[in-house]
């Protein structure tokens, strides 16, 4: 029998993960995309060359910037526009911006430049080709913008309270790869080294924008200011990110995407567990520690939203913080698995923002432990898509009882189950999401609610013989496949379902945005509303110049100060 | 114009599903349509066929009755992406003799289904069917005009050899018309824009100038 002491400790169980307060409770850690990306970038040296920058004085114009690593090379291609005020929305079924991106595959040539300008501008009314990775566009902050702009031009520096109460002067509202609007696919990428983490194409061209970003600023501020302006200075310039506004596009991936949704899950539970099942901390490895808690609660202190949830959970996120503070003033790190006490004291005594920020903190000082986990995020098993049908249908019942246990009872005909119906409209195909009691939307409702297909899967199940193979029953069933395939999946890949209920009266769409985003490596998360949120990205991060100098991994805690 | 293979997965997913088939059978028929044009076979042509012979229809009828070596319709015709998924489900039965399937529609988009059990056999299957033998060996296939009249039947079998295979292509390149027509059919899942959906679904204003 194995010593209590030695024993790994193990992963938490999917009923506690995968609850939607928890994944709305998510932060950044070391396995974030984000943090990946820059960790790559500064290993393996890439560096960063303006091969075009032409931006009139009424801003617009075209820049293309090339990032060279050891096998390929990258390029953003800019183009910027000057869009009237009153045209500047976050949402898809905005057409038009301040500026339009892409990342074009090696470095583009004349013909290329010309295509690109006669679609990126465009976004999804436009076609990219099997040369683009991503297709992206921002909008700037107007309200930092132009006190950006206007500092620089009288040659003086930004004030810092207005840098910190916005985080970014442009936010992205849609960074799009994985073939569309015909894009390269993943499959043709995915045996680049560089890409073989999920989103790293993404996540180097929002990368590449906020870099594209600061030299646009310094550009109009030398065009408005002459010899009087002066640049950002670089530690201003290194606190700003690129915000990000992000909608209900993002809430059916996670479910769209079960294995691959998994995985992410999974490499954190895995990671959580490796560091906790940890005998002993040594010195240099608490030290670590402490120094991103302190550096935590000091991003924490500068957070701030205007939506009373956030505000709430921010209030709370503090408080769990002093607590953490005094706890650690006194914790003992000699004792046997002290991360281990450490979070479980943590699950009786904060709630789950804090829990989770812990849990992401422990992360921190073991990268040797942990950042190889990186290549199990990717989905590349195709074939769990393939329903086996000699499953018989009890042990399906099963498998099904075991997810949604919870759902399977639920009077799915009352409000405050089924209120929400998720939909695409036709305006622009933006997702949104309707009263199904008030809204006649039910033919255009999408598949987006697992746990009351599975309840109703589960009642037309239990009409049948338990001995007969599951593929008689979805032979007479078809409308139950979609729901056997995802119950088959759930078998490898136990994260794979969301554990709540996403067509509840109560459900705050935020919290699946959330969970997405904070795997992305997100952070400053702002809601708008229960079903749109803002985020900073690379806030904090080192610009392509600084990668020569550092392969520092904290960035993600050294926001504004 | 060329489309990615993903795209042309998104949009035939919505295009069956707007065509009336369950959501689970559109995942299918989209992975089967992809599946083809991987193959460099004209996969969107296949299934913008199927679905104007399948709209408006009982997709009930176009569901195999099955016996060991004969499969036909209850009614007509069959679907191959129902036939197909009932094919990998019963693959087994492919063991002891071909099987014979009667009045298949677009009997190309069985492939990915074949091909899926080809994998899980480690065994190279062939479909034949009027002018066309198909053979796969899980990954790739091989086609072959034949002048073998087998008239409405379509016909499965373990085989030995694989033989020329198709080039793997990385991007869809139908006909412009059948795209539009599963465009047309994909639009079918989109809610009509109304002022209260545009104020009220996305859960934000229409100006962020801020």
């Amino acid at each position: 029998m194995m010593d209590a002491a030695t024993a790994a400790v193990a992963l938490r169980q999917p009923d506690d993960v995968m609850r939607l307060e928890r994944l709305g409770s998510l932060h950044q850690s070391r396995l974030s995309f984000m943090r990946m990306l820059i960790r790559r970038l500064a290993r393996e040296q890439w560096r960063t060359t303006t091969t075009l920058f032409d931006i009139n004085v009424d801003g617009v114009g075209r820049a293309v910037y090339t990032i060279q690593g050891p096998q390929r090379a990258y390029s953003l291609v800019a183009f910027t526009h000057n869009i009237p005020d009153d045209l500047r929305s976050d949402r898809v079924i905005a057409n038009a911006w301040d500026a339009t991106f892409c990342l074009h595959d090696g470095i583009p040539d004349a013909d290329d430049l010309t295509r690109l300008e006669q679609n990126v501008p465009l976004q999804e009314g436009g076609r990219i080709s099997q040369k683009e990775l991503c297709l992206s566009r921002a909008n700037r902050s107007v309200r930092l913008w132009s006190h950006v702009l206007e500092s620089l031009a009288a040659g003086e520096q930004p004030e810092l309270e207005k840098i910190k109460a916005v985080g970014y002067l442009m936010r992205t509202t849609a960074v799009y790869g994985s073939g569309k609007f015909g894009a390269i696919d993943r499959d043709d990428l995915c045996d680049r080294a560089e890409l073989q983490a999920p989103f790293q194409a993404e996540m180097l061209t929002v990368f590449l924008i906020r870099h594209f970003v600061r030299d646009m600023i310094q550009q109009m501020a030398q065009f408005k200011g002459g010899n009087t302006a002066v640049e950002l200075a670089p530690e201003i310039a290194r606190t700003l990110g690129i915000g990000n506004s992000t909608g209900l596009g993002m809430a059916p991936f996670i479910v769209n995407h079960p294995v691959l949704f998994n995985n992410w899950i999974a490499a954190r539970e895995e990671a959580i567990a490796r560091v906790r099942s940890t005998d002993n901390a040594l010195e240099p490895d608490t030290a670590i520690f402490l120094e991103v808690f302190r550096l935590a609660t000091i991003s924490t202190d500068n957070l701030a939203s205007e939506h009373p949830i956030q505000i709430k959970r921010l209030a709370q996120l503090r408080a769990d913080l002093k607590v953490t503070k005094t706890y650690l003033s006194e914790f003992d790190w000699t004792i046997n698995k002290p991360w281990n006490r450490l979070v479980d004291w943590a699950n009786t005594a904060l709630s789950m923002e804090g829990q989770e920020l812990l849990n992401s903190l422990i992360l921190e000082p073991y990268g040797e432990l942990i950042d190889s986990l990186e290549s199990s995020m990717s989905d590349d098993n195709t074939d769990a898509f393939l329903i086996d049908g000699s499953v018989s249908v009890g042990q399906t019942r099963q498998i099904i009882e075991a997810n949604f246990d919870w759902a399977i009872g639920l009077d799915w005909s009352l409000r405050e189950h089924s209120e929400r119906l998720w939909y695409v409209s036709e305006e622009k195909l933006e997702p949104r999401l309707g009263d199904r009691f008030e809204e006649s939307l039910d033919d255009f409702e999408q598949p987006l609610a697992p746990a009351r297909a599975a309840s109703a899967a589960h009642k037309a199940l239990s009409l049948w013989d338990e001995d007969k193979r599951i593929s008689d029953f979805l032979a007479a069933h078809p409308e139950h496949r979609h729901t056997v395939r995802r119950a088959q999946i759930s078998q490898q890949a136990v994260y794979s379902e969301i554990r709540d209920n996403t067509i509840a009266a109560k459900l705050l769409p935020i919290d699946m945005l959330r969970a997405k985003l904070s795997f992305f490596g997100a952070s400053h998360f702002d809601p708008r509303s229960d079903r749109w949120v803002r985020i900073a990205m690379f806030m904090g991060a080192p610009y392509p110049e600084d990668l020569r100098q550092t392969q520092d991994d904290r960035w993600a805690y050294t926001g504004v100060r | 114009m060329s489309y990615s293979l993903n795209e042309t997965e998104a949009l035939c997913k919505k295009a069956a599903r707007g065509a009336g088939y369950s959501w689970g059978l559109a995942e299918e028929a989209a992975k089967a349509t992809q599946w083809l044009c991987r193959q460099g076979i004209d996969g969107c042509g296949f299934l913008s066929s199927l679905l104007k012979q399948t709209d408006n229809t009982d997709l009930s009828q176009w569901t195999p009755l099955i016996s060991a070596q004969r499969w036909q319709s209850p009614h007509n015709t069959l679907c191959p992406i129902i036939t197909g998924t009932a094919f990998l489900d019963r693959a087994d039965l492919l063991d002891n003799a071909p099987i014979v399937i009667a009045g298949l529609a677009e009997p190309a988009l069985m492939l990915f289904f074949l091909a899926a059990a080809s994998r899980r056999s480690d065994a190279i299957i062939s479909l034949q069917c009027a002018n066309n033998s198909y053979v796969t060996d899980g990954h790739r296939v091989s086609v072959n005009r034949t002048t073998d009249v087998i008239e409405t039947n379509t016909r499965i079998e373990f085989i030995n050899t694989l033989g020329a295979v198709n080039a793997v292509c990385n991007r869809a390149t139908p006909l412009q018309i059948n795209w539009t027509e599963l465009t047309q059919f994909a639009s079918r899942t989109y809610a009509p824009d109304t002022e209260q959906s545009r104020l009220t679904g996305a859960g934000s204003g229409l100006v962020d100038n801020d």
